[in-house]
């Protein structure tokens, strides 16, 4: 394999700095209001606007007011009325469009997103690895599954795959956004490497596990541009519900108009026959009798009362009786009362009015944000760098019970430390360190560097002079799964190891020695507390123990007990023996533990709370985690983690962070909680629209409703158009909210419960008085409008 | 004046929990009924049922009903014992709507029984329908609770029926029929009596007399209450002398129309084993039930009658549109009225009231009857003051202030599970209702049984409201009869069947001359109107139910929202109120509010 053919790619930093960009926008970053701006006139068209039922329905309530309005200016040109319509037809549209922005505004902002992503998913030459071992250079997007490439240093990995030959440090800023290179090598947990990331330094080669088009990338990209965004459960049920809300209120709002009709009939009847009707023969009234069957006769003489101005009903009465006879008189009296007297009428039986209420009524102000939370939700999972691999995970992150959280890296942080050496018999503590230190020099694990580190730190010796001790001849044990020990063996012939008390307990006396009295004892004492026991043996003298601890992450236990508050049992997972794992776990306040977990273990802890009726969430990495990923409610696996783990999961997180798994229920969580609370400040709104708006379509009939209008709103077109504006404004107001979330406090059920109530259930009832008021104030009194 | 309702509800209150406690045992089938009994508890149990079986045995249980009515009522002029000889047919809109009528449990009645029906009818079609009407509820709501308390099945439909009516209708009726001939109440096939009167005009060759209007009164009215049935052996139902004689069976009256549906709350506690989620539904239900008795009594007993009072005289400015096209301003003049001769401070309104039962009694029983869906009228709601009459609309719009036989209960946990669903999102957490997920097809269904009340009761009046269908057929001009309309839709939908009175909608007999002229609208109206709001509402729950106890239960945790605490005490109360103002506001504000605030005498 030669490898001199592959040229290095330049390297690219814009898109390093893209990323970061784009994740530093703010809500209302100019490039995306513009887009989304544009993308809400688009979404105006009937076909798309018809997926969300309530703003469907404001729409076509808007054309509906539009032919009113249109049919009002031809017929009377402009007037009062009209104005009136022009205003509502307006605040109507700018309805609709806020609706339109606030969806458009979340995707915009998934869009931005995406479209740094894609620029990494961009054609990028490959070196296709044949039978024979032979190069053949390809590019990125003719790649398929199975295909092996060899990639070196400063070039881009061409698709998401394993490695199988070679170590590498790959800089994977590009996904996630952190700049520190990260080694991949072959074989292990560590194995999986993405498309689009870039290789620092060495050589490997790797086999690509997904054809172009399909990959990891791609996937993210459809996700967050919203492509393949499928509404979720609970939001197709809360999409149900706001529909049944919407028809509801549109059966009160049609109902109104015959009802309002009922009370313009009667006042009309009770007008005319009181002092202060007037009749007058008009070309309007005469035209409404022809209409009514009245013969022309009847009309001709009835055209001679044209002009004259009877002061009360009798006088007309008599004046009909002079120029009509007796029979003419019996058969029409009643119609030519009832068209000359005029009608009382009022605002219940207007159209644009009524479209007004029914738009007010429906549950807009939810209906506009509903797609926007939603996406809000998956943009704010993606910003804390996890990619879920659907809405529906998010979702159901918010109503996890169960945490299996790692102990290391999650609870406790990174590796054990040595802390302690305790000696026996005639070794000092520093004999003993020394002798520890020795065997672990070759020993490249955190534990063993720990050990000499420990040895360094207590001023024994320096590095160099340790270095200096050890001697040319020494041979290096490694540790093996077998014996579970390592060490060194010194060219004067002593034997060094340290290991598992057991294994160096059967060695020290297989090599003729004697265990001290109380080793036994000392062991499970260092266990109990939590910590591991490593013991060290001179040939057949113990010559003491190494106590390794866990570190304890600060502030791990509070947020136990706020999980615990919550409702979430944590379950702490680790490889430790049952004794170590019990006492971590007491000290960290987790609620149960799974001690020397195999793969199989979780599984089983898994299947056994779900058969509970429990949800499950974990995270994991390796391949041997891909089925209880796999069996998880919510799956995240590491970025860092195998191909198959993050197949089997739901969710990755790009930053590999195990306390991530926190972060996910809290967001999901989240979602649920702006929707709820929105919905509920939507219907809230309505009591005070209603205060606004039924005195005011009755204010021609039944004025003395007005005492209903509890705000002393200034008149009633002020009334009306002051909720509909609120109603318009509230929408671009509470985008902010959609987009970030109601504040969420990790407390129980009943907590939460009270302090939404109060904030969105009551502030629901509450604010829009205020808010409609002062509109009114704006209106009427400064603007002198209405 | 307080006393009565004091009384009332204290006593139900007390009697709901043992009784309640009791229908559970029986519901649960843990009662060993005596060997007879029981054979036919056996024969009648066709085994177990899922929730879609139940329902279709409900439905064919109801349609053999339905046409059992229909025949009875038709062949009434030939069927024993019929000692007053009404010979005549009924008119086929009243028999319809008679028959849907009492089918439903509503028994709205656009009818007079002392005129209209023999004794057979009454025998075989009203009290017939009034046990097992009543029962279907009480089948219903049992079998919701084994569905949310996720039992294998929901019973059997047959032998819920079984116990419903022979281990709880029958024995209480008969210690109720006998408390209440002890009272006075007739129970006679003797035809209708006849007595002198004492007038006698000067010129009368023969004595003048009048038919006392008599008959098996007793068997009827225990079960017309303790069903909330509420159709009236007369027409003047429980104001009438013979059905309602005394304070004291106007009393036993109210306790027993409450009884039932305060124990039912109980009954589902005991059912589900969680009496402290019950709890908190009983103390929401009693405290709209106590708001609703306590408006009544303020504005009809403790304020005079509007009619009486004195009025100042009042312009109001109202917009018409001219003869000529344009708007112009009218104003409207009422003149001053004088006060009547009337002591009004003590006494309240009494237009309408019978005084033997007591001042309160007459707003009290209103709110009774309204709350339950019963019917039954001790005084003309009609003559309430405006605002008073707020309260009975409020108990038939809501229809969940304890609410009818099981249906109530029903009605209740389509609130509840809207109220759930949206509370529950705000606790982060997909919504939970006893341990069992809210998703798309549980609130598909809820707001399926939510819809078709409001629908109804506003689709209907709205058709009949600018119409010569309900405007010629109100007896009072304006928000009076506006209100008349809209009553009449709000009882038949509501399934409660009081009358607001004052609405033409009686045909009667066939050949009647008199016939109101838009009785056939109104009978197949809502006719109509009480079968959809019948059996839709019952038959979604059970559907939500069912598919709610198919679902895994999920594990109670500190992150589970509560349903027995006192903040979702407020959310359910929230819940009702807030849907049910939205609802029903503009219709009320329409009716009873214009009324009250307008000039007097503004409903003529």
């Amino acid at each position: 394999m030669s490898t001199s053919t592959i040229p290095t790619a330049p390297p690219t930093d814009d898109l390093k700095m893209a990323r970061r960009l784009s994740r530093r926008q703010g809500l209302f970053a100019p490039d995306l209001l513009k887009a989304a701006l544009k993308q809400a006139f688009v979404m105006l068209r009937p076909d798309i606007q018809w997926k969300n039922p309530v703003m469907f329905v404001v729409e076509v309530g808007t054309v509906l007011t539009f032919v009113f309005t249109v049919d009002l200016i031809a017929r009377v040109g402009f007037d009062k009325k009209t104005w009136y319509l022009i205003a509502l037809d307006v605040w109507l549209f700018l309805t609709v469009l806020f609706a339109n922005f606030a969806t458009a505004l979340a995707e915009a902002r998934g869009k931005a997103q995406a479209d740094t992503l894609r620029k990494t998913r961009r054609e990028t030459p490959a070196y296709k690895v044949l039978e024979d071992g032979s190069i053949e250079e390809t590019v990125s997007t003719a790649l398929l599954a199975g295909d092996l490439v060899a990639i070196e240093a400063g070039q881009f990995i061409p698709g998401d795959g394993e490695i199988v030959e070679g170590v590498a440090s790959v800089d994977e800023s590009a996904i996630t956004g952190e700049s520190a290179p990260v080694v991949r090598e072959a074989g292990g947990d560590h194995s999986g490497v993405t498309g689009g990331t870039r290789v620092l330094s060495d050589r490997i080669v790797v086999r690509i596990t997904a054809s172009a088009g399909k990959s990891f990338l791609d996937r993210m990209i459809a996700l967050v541009e919203g492509a393949i965004r499928q509404r979720t459960p609970n939001e197709i049920a809360l999409s149900l519900v706001l529909a049944a809300f919407t028809l509801i209120f549109l059966i009160v709002t049609a109902a109104l108009w015959p009802m309002s009709r009922h009370a313009e009939l009667y006042m009309t009847d009770r007008l005319q026959s009181s002092d202060a009707a007037r009749f007058q023969v008009t070309d309007q009234s005469l035209a409404s009798l022809r209409d009514d069957g009245v013969p022309d006769a009847v009309l001709t003489k009835l055209t001679a009362l044209k002009g004259r101005e009877p002061a009360t009903r009798a006088d007309f009465e008599s004046e009909l009786g002079k120029v009509l006879d007796k029979g003419e008189l019996d058969e029409f009296q009643d119609r030519a009362l009832k068209a000359t007297g005029g009608k009382v009428s009022s605002l219940g039986t207007d159209v644009p009015t009524l479209v007004a209420l029914l738009v007010c009524l429906i549950p807009t102000t939810i209906g506009a944000l509903l797609a926007a939370i939603g996406i809000a939700g998956m943009d704010r999972a993606l910003r804390a760098n996890i990619i879920s691999k659907s809405g529906k995970a998010v979702e159901v992150a918010g109503d996890v019970d169960t945490l299996l959280l790692d102990k290391t890296g999650t609870i406790t942080i990174g590796n054990r430390k040595a802390t302690r050496f305790i000696p026996f018999g005639d070794y000092t503590a520093e004999a003993l360190g020394r002798l520890a230190a020795l065997s672990s020099v070759a020993d490249l694990t955190p534990e063993g560097k720990s050990i000499v580190e420990l040895y360094r730190g207590a001023g024994h010796a320096a590095v160099s002079l340790l270095d200096a001790e050890v001697p040319a001849g020494a041979r290096f044990v490694e540790f093996t799964a077998q014996t579970r020990m390592s060490g060194i063996d010194l060219p004067d012939g002593r034997r060094v190891r340290k290991g598992a008390p057991d294994s160096v307990m059967r060695y020290a006396q297989a090599e003729g020695g004697t265990l001290p009295a109380g080793v036994q004892e000392q062991v499970n004492a260092v266990a109990s507390q939590g910590a591991t026991p490593l013991l060290v043996c001179e040939g057949n003298r113990i010559a003491g123990l190494v106590v390794l601890e866990d570190i304890l992450k600060p502030g791990m236990r509070d947020r136990f007990e706020r999980l615990r508050k919550m409702g979430l049992r944590t379950v702490m997972v680790t490889g430790d023996n049952p004794l170590t794992a019990k006492a971590i776990a007491g000290q960290a306040g987790v609620d149960d533990y799974i001690a020397q977990a195999t793969p199989e273990a979780k599984l089983a802890y898994i299947r056994k709370e779900q058969a509970g009726g429990k949800l499950v969430a974990m995270m994991g990495d390796g391949t041997n985690d891909a089925p209880a990923l796999a069996q998880a409610d919510v799956g995240v696996a590491m970025n860092s983690g195998t191909q198959a783990a993050k197949e089997a999961g739901n969710m990755v997180d790009l930053d590999s962070d195990p306390t991530k798994l926190i972060e996910v229920v809290e967001i999901g969580k989240q979602l649920l909680m702006t929707r709820g609370a929105l919905t509920t400040f939507s219907i809230a709104n309505d009591l005070a629209k209603y205060f606004a708006i039924v005195p005011a379509l009755f204010a021609a009939t039944l004025p003395w409703l007005k005492k209903f209008d509890i705000m002393n709103l200034h008149s009633a077109t002020s009334a009306i158009m002051s909720a509909v504006i609120f109603n318009a404004l509230i929408i671009p107001l509470l985008i902010p909210i959609a987009l970030k979330g109601v504040t969420y406090r990790p407390v129980g059920a009943d907590a939460l419960l009270r302090r939404n109530l109060l904030i969105w259930g009551l502030g629901g009832v509450i604010v829009p008085f205020i808010g409609i008021k002062l509109i009114d104030l704006f209106i009427a009194n400064m603007l002198h409008l209405f | 004046m307080w006393f009565l309702p004091a009384l009332i509800i204290l006593t139900s209150v007390a009697l709901s929990i043992p009784v309640g406690l009791y229908l559970a045992w029986i519901m649960d089938g843990r009662y060993r009924a005596p060997r007879v009994l029981r054979w036919f508890e056996e024969r009648l149990n066709t085994g177990p049922q899922n929730w879609k079986q139940y329902a279709i045995a409900l439905m064919l249980f109801n349609t053999v009903m339905f046409v059992f009515g229909f025949v009875v009522l038709s062949l009434q002029p030939y069927l024993w014992p019929n000692p007053d000889d009404k010979k005549e047919m009924l008119a086929p809109t009243t028999i319809f709507n008679t028959v849907t009528s009492f089918l439903t449990n509503t028994n709205l009645q656009h009818y007079a029984g002392e005129v209209h029906l023999s004794y057979a009818s009454q025998i075989f079609f009203v009290v017939w329908n009034m046990f097992v009407s009543a029962s279907v509820g009480f089948c219903a709501l049992s079998a919701i609770v084994r569905g949310l308390r996720s039992d294998k099945h929901m019973g059997n439909f047959y032998v819920d029926m079984w116990r419903a009516v022979a281990y709880v209708f029958i024995p209480s009726s008969l210690l109720m029929g006998v408390l209440l001939l002890a009272a006075g109440v007739p129970m006679t096939l003797d035809k209708a009596g006849t007595v002198a009167t004492l007038e006698q005009p000067a010129d009368a060759t023969e004595p003048q007399t009048q038919a006392i209007a008599r008959g098996p009164v007793a068997a009827v009215i225990p079960i017309k209450h303790l069903g909330t049935n509420g159709g009236g052996f007369f027409g003047a139902n429980s104001a009438h002398p013979y059905e309602n004689p005394s304070a004291w069976t106007n009393y036993l009256t109210c306790l027993n129309i409450l009884i039932f549906p305060l124990s039912l709350v109980v009954m589902f506690g005991r059912m589900l084993n969680n009496l402290r989620h019950a709890t908190v539904i009983y103390g929401v239900m009693m405290t709209l039930f106590l708001v609703m008795i306590g408006w009544a009594i303020y504005w009809d007993t403790l304020q005079p009658n509007p009619a009486l009072t004195r009025h100042d005289e009042r312009k109001d400015t109202l917009e018409a549109v001219g003869a000529d096209g344009k708007p112009v301003e009218r104003t409207l003049e009422t003149a001053a009225l004088g006060d009547l001769p009337v002591d009004q401070e003590a006494l309240g309104n009494l237009e309408g009231k019978e005084l033997r039962f007591g001042t309160s009694a007459g707003a009290t029983f209103s709110a009774v009857t309204t709350a339950v869906t019963c019917g039954s009228v001790n005084c003309m709601h009609d003559s309430l003051n405006p605002l008073a009459g707020l309260t009975p609309f409020t108990g038939m719009w809501l229809n969940c202030v304890f609410g009818g036989k099981g249906v109530g209960m029903v009605n209740l946990l389509l609130y509840l599970i809207t109220g759930v669903f949206l509370a529950g999102l705000m606790v982060g957490r997909t919504p939970e209702y006893l341990g069992k997920k809210v998703e798309a097809r549980e609130m598909k269904l809820a707001m399926l049984g939510l819809l078709v009340h409001p629908i109804l009761v506003l689709g209907g009046t709205g058709l009949f409201a600018a119409a010569d269908w309900g405007t010629k057929a109100t007896n009072n001009p304006g928000a009076h009869g506006f209100s008349e309309i809209l009553y009449e839709f709000s009882s038949a939908s509501a399934n409660n069947g009081s009358g607001f009175e004052g609405l033409g909608d009686t045909w009667g007999f066939n050949d009647n001359k008199d016939a109101a002229p838009y009785s056939p609208q109104w009978d197949i109206a809502t006719g109509l109107v009480m079968l959809l709001s019948r059996f839709m509402p019952i038959i979604a729950p059970m559907a939500l139910a069912g598919s709610l106890a198919s679902k895994k239960p999920t594990p109670f945790t500190a992150g589970t929202m509560r349903t027995d605490t006192l903040t979702f005490a407020f959310v359910l109360l929230g819940t009702i109120l807030l849907v049910g103002a939205l609802l029903f506001l503009p219709s009320a504000v329409l009716g009873p509010v214009a009324e009250h605030l307008g000039p007097i005498p503004f409903g003529g």
